[in-house]
């Protein structure tokens, strides 16, 4: 038996670790809106721009990356800092300096990935290739290792293991993506390389993530039932088998029956998920008005909207098979599913952790433990009610975008309000930790 | 037979239940309703921290030696939730809604994670060092008398 069992708070990272990234991370969405902002007034007001036409268009790759890894990744690395420690009773190995790099390397990597994408310079696509594979390798490798020396195995690590596996595949083809831009003519361009990048990205690192934190936090945030336990155990398993075989199928054999039929049955074990968590959601005791729920069931409404639409573009029924639903069904994947889970997740870890650290600064002090503000003064509700509205009015906006480009301005506008607001109140509960740590430290010393 | 963890795991949730319906009483501004299902639920944690720190705990630590370990500071969090139920209950007396709420929320989350820290890491212990029938046996019967 481990005497060290983790059950204090100097097995807890540092308050700054995560705060980090969950106050980058709106930083990038909002670079995203206002990229939209400038694209949708160039159309309306001057130039000959055509938006959104195809998926290997600059902007789309541009703002899709701005949102998937500057803000995606971004809060998802911030949070498996610290669900390592809650689920798996480890740290991330390598102190303070891990996470600094990790972040330097994630934050200087998407810029220098936006500079080259928007000016085409070979040598910096080559750069940010170099930083962004090298603070994700860390990433992977380091919470392999602590998801190794966890005190115990669990569905939820078994999923975190499988998701860090699918993260070092997506980093390896998605630095060399980077190098087919920078370099076409030395590293040639093969695009099927594209699919395959994207289904590792979405289905392995976000979607099992996503999986396994949820296996923990819906009964806990919302005390729900339980996931049924043989479900956490052969859900992520299985959808980790179905992704390596739907990847290798439609890299091989694309645009055939086989290939549709792996990727359907990819999707189906999402489908699956989805109705699981939403039957469980509906099961919930706390009745009370959540916006974190709200999210969820934005993602889930999503997530059924996008299979439909996959479904009808892989059969070809009614003569869809166009880039504008590929591009219409990237926004409900991305925005709609990813970013509100996301999104509905920041709900409650902001205040979960700010409470948790401020709790630690007075020291076993009750009275001063007493004087912490609660929840509902941490995270304020009405701010969180803004969120959400302005979270669907640009999903619906983004979505509007694809088919009548003339709203991208309207959908940057939104884009910009939604992530200024989660960074205020992000930064507003960072302010809240940090005074009360500088309080404490004034009070306790001697 | 359930195990220890089971058993303990599943008397979570029952708390959680209890601790629910008066949420939602004290968010409709049912203040009588609410007061009586949180003392309600107040009763029962303090059934569940009892049989803890006067049972469990305790034979824990003569089988272990372990007297400063994940015991010493799950004790220190009970006194913790006890203090915020005071200040809930207090809050809900003053039929002060948002205070209440904002309170029942703090509470839930500092309770969640300790419970977490109690099922995925202590209950395991316990099944692993405590004698199976015997504790089962005293569970049970704490939890329904």
């Amino acid at each position: 038996m481990n005497r060290d069992t983790p059950l204090n708070f100097d097995f807890v990272p540092y308050w700054t670790i995560p705060f980090r990234f969950f106050l980058t991370a709106p930083l990038f969405a909002l670079i995203a809106g206002m990229a939209l902002s400038v694209l949708g007034g160039m159309l309306l007001f001057g130039s000959d721009t055509a938006l959104w036409q195809s998926r290997w268009f600059k902007e789309v790759i541009l703002t899709l990356h701005l949102v998937t890894i500057g803000t995606v990744t971004m809060v998802m690395v911030g949070a498996l800092f610290q669900v390592t420690s809650v689920v798996g009773g480890c740290l991330l190995p390598g102190g303070k300096v891990v996470p600094a790099s990790v972040y330097g390397c994630l934050t200087l990597g998407v810029m220098l990935f936006s500079i080259a994408m928007l000016n085409d310079i070979a040598w910096l696509f080559a750069a940010a290739a170099c930083l962004l594979v090298l603070g994700l390798m860390i990433l992977a490798v380091c919470g392999l290792l602590a998801v190794s020396r966890a005190h115990r195995s669990s569905p939820t690590l078994m999923a975190m293991r499988l998701s860090l596996i699918s993260l070092l595949v997506m980093i390896a083809v998605g630095g060399g993506l980077l190098l087919m831009h920078g370099y076409p003519e030395i590293v040639g361009f093969d695009r099927r390389w594209t699919d395959f990048h994207l289904l590792w990205g979405l289905a392995g690192w976000v979607g099992l993530l996503i999986m396994g934190v949820s296996f923990q936090v819906i009964p806990m945030f919302h005390v729900t039932p339980s996931f049924n336990l043989n479900f956490q155990r052969w859900t992520p398993v299985v959808t980790f088998l179905t992704l390596v075989a739907a990847s290798v199928i439609d890299f091989f054999y694309a645009g055939g029956a086989v290939s549709s039929a792996a990727k359907g049955l990819l999707l189906a074990c999402f489908g699956v998920y989805g109705i699981q968590v939403w039957r469980l959601l509906n099961k919930r005791k706390r009745k009370i008005e959540d916006v974190t729920v709200m999210l969820w069931k934005t993602a889930i409404s999503s997530l059924m909207g996008f299979m439909v639409i996959q479904v009808v573009l892989e059969c070809g029924w009614f003569g869809i098979v166009n880039e504008k639903a590929w591009l219409l069904n990237g926004v409900l994947l991305v925005f709609g599913v990813i970013v509100s889970v996301l999104g509905g997740m920041l709900q409650k870890i902001i205040p979960f952790l700010s409470y948790l650290h401020m709790q630690r600064f007075c020291a076993g002090n009750f009275e001063a433990i007493k004087s912490l503000p609660h929840m509902r003064a941490i995270l304020q509700i009405k701010h969180s009610r803004y969120f959400y509205r302005l979270h669907l009015s640009s999903l619906l906006f983004l979505m509007l975008m694809i088919l009548v480009p003339e709203v991208t301005l309207v959908a940057g506008l939104s884009l910009c309000l939604e992530f200024s607001l989660l960074f205020y109140m992000t930064a507003r509960v960072a302010v809240m930790v940090w005074k009360a740590e500088r309080n404490s430290l004034v009070v306790n010393v001697p | 037979m359930s195990s220890i963890s089971e058993l303990m795991t599943d008397d979570h949730r029952g708390c959680d239940e209890i601790y629910a319906s008066a949420e939602e009483a004290i968010a409709e501004g049912k203040f009588d309703e609410g007061l009586s299902l949180w003392m309600n639920f107040c009763a029962r944690i303090e059934q569940h921290f009892t049989l803890e720190e006067q049972a469990l705990f305790p034979a824990f630590e003569e089988v272990t030696g372990m007297q400063a370990g994940p015991t010493l500071v799950m004790r220190g969090e009970h006194l913790q939730m006890r203090e915020m139920f005071k200040s809930i209950t207090s809050a809900i007396d003053a039929k002060d809604t948002d205070e209440a709420l904002g309170q029942c929320e703090s509470l839930m989350i500092f309770m969640q994670q300790h419970n977490m820290k109690e099922e995925q890491v202590l209950y395991p212990m316990l099944n692993d060092t405590l004698p199976k029938e015997d504790t089962v046996y005293k569970i049970s019967e704490a939890l329904v008398a």
